[in-house]
């Protein structure tokens, strides 16, 4: 990929943990819990074992070659072979996108504002990360520093507020019907969010040369913060709902809709919605980019910026007919989307980074 | 309907004024920015008319929802199984 934009590692760090954070800190723990019940929080530290290797492998194309994987596969198997694998990566991200929009539109009409239509939020938050993603990465990457400022510490702070409301003898037993459910939670988990920082690991390039912090470390420890993040709110929430957490949706929601400070402090749950829109909306224009930079590079584009608002308004048209109900987006997202962001992305993904391996190894 | 065709005719009307100056800019940006319209219009005819045509996920749960299915009932059967299994003991 071509480009004219850097950022230092840092920012990408940034940037990385917006990706990562961004709507699964709301979304992750009801579905995680679902399946895999108490053990859900063990589930979540395999699942981000499996990402940090999966880091490792990107870290590892990127510093040997300096290059993204794709851009390696390139000259490792041509072309041709290379289009054969960034199609259907194309089509992963046109599908997340709608996936990550139908979410927040789902969002505000379940919970915020149930007479506006639909289309209304999807228009908005689309419109918004197009222009975002038009902007370019480096302003991206300096707003969503303060964003993810934001979005964390309201997180954090609500489920702080809620602590008379945790019972830690909810936590147990860890795995009540044995090791499927836990092994169910690291297949879920590791297919959102974790399978997608492949994804991410196309932005690796836009690191500018000169910039001399140890990248490995910076990205290992972001992961790090992030997993802890993420492990929070889960098992705050299994202390707050004990054994229903897995059916209620959008947990971190909802567990700030009981706190009631002495009748002063009451109804704050439109802080984590904005969290969560917050959240989302960095996620979708970090997808944006990323789908932005695959197409002009496929489409030899000199303009690159030109792609965004028709495929934006492609994806908008997605999101709103795509699903009729909300139980056929649960299982597209839960049933459907893990085997083919597996097959699509991690398959190829690791067979590229063997060959990466054996051809440092030969040299 | 009237509602979607006048957020379309918002939407339509935007885009192209906004890229509109950049679409002269060479022949091969106005071919790939044409083709990129081409599901846009499609994608709009079945959100207007609320037609049952396939869209683009149809073509991605045709190939995986049933092998997707599977390997998620492999966990929640052997998951049930235990359950019963344990139950049996007790």
């Amino acid at each position: 990929m071509k480009q004219i934009e850097t950022i230092s590692s840092w920012q990408l760090a940034c940037i990385f943990l917006a990706f990562l954070t961004g709507s699964a800190i709301i979304n992750i723990p009801a579905p995680m819990v679902e399946v895999a019940q108490n053990a859900a929080w063990l589930s979540l530290i395999f699942a981000i074992g499996l990402g940090i290797i999966l880091l490792l492998c990107a870290l590892f194309i990127y510093q040997s070659t300096g290059e993204s994987f794709l851009g390696y596969s390139k000259k490792a198997i041509g072309k041709w072979f290379t289009l054969c694998i960034t199609i259907p990566i194309i089509l992963l991200l046109i599908l997340i996108l709608a996936f990550i929009i139908i979410d927040i539109g789902g969002f505000f009409t379940n919970a915020l504002m149930r007479e506006t239509p639909t289309y209304v939020f999807h228009t908005l938050i689309l419109l918004l990360a197009a222009m975002t993603a038009r902007s370019g990465i480096e302003p991206m990457a300096r707003m969503f520093v303060w964003l993810i400022f934001a979005m964390v510490s309201f997180s954090i702070g609500i489920l702080l507020l809620a602590i008379p409301f945790y019972h830690v003898e909810h936590l147990f037993p860890i795995m009540p019907d044995g090791i499927m459910p836990f092994l169910h939670g690291i297949y879920r988990a590791f297919s959102f969010p974790y399978a997608e920082l492949i994804l991410f690991s196309l932005l690796l390039p836009f690191i500018s040369k000169k910039d001399k912090h140890p990248l490995k470390k910076i990205m290992i420890i972001t992961l790090c913060v992030h997993g802890t993040l993420i492990l929070i709110p889960i098992i705050a929430s299994i202390m707050a709902y004990g054994p229903i957490a897995g059916t209620v949706k959008f947990s971190v929601f909802n567990i700030a809709r009981l706190i009631n400070i002495r009748d002063a402090i009451e109804r704050i749950e439109s802080v984590i919605g904005l969290a969560l829109i917050v959240g989302s909306y960095m996620k979708a224009s970090i997808m944006l980019f990323i789908l932005k930079e695959l197409l002009s590079d496929v489409l030899n584009l000199e303009n690159k910026r030109i792609i965004i608002f028709p495929i934006s308004f492609l994806i908008l048209l997605l999101s709103l007919i795509m699903f009729d109900h909300e139980t056929e987006f649960a299982e597209a997202v839960f049933i459907t989307w893990p085997l083919f962001i597996n097959s699509v992305v991690v398959l190829p993904f690791l067979f590229i980074t063997l060959l990466a391996f054996f051809k440092k190894k030969r040299t | 309907m009237g509602e979607k065709i006048i957020l379309l005719i918002i939407l339509y009307t935007a885009i192209l004024l906004y890229d509109g100056p950049e679409l002269f800019e060479t022949k091969r940006v106005r071919l790939i920015y044409g083709l990129t319209m081409v599901p846009v219009f499609y994608l709009s005819l079945i959100y207007v008319f609320d037609l049952g045509w396939p869209n683009f996920y149809s073509l991605i749960e045709f190939i995986y929802a049933e092998p997707a299915k599977r390997i998620v009932e492999v966990f929640e059967n052997n998951a049930s199984f235990i359950l019963t299994m344990r139950e049996g003991l007790k």
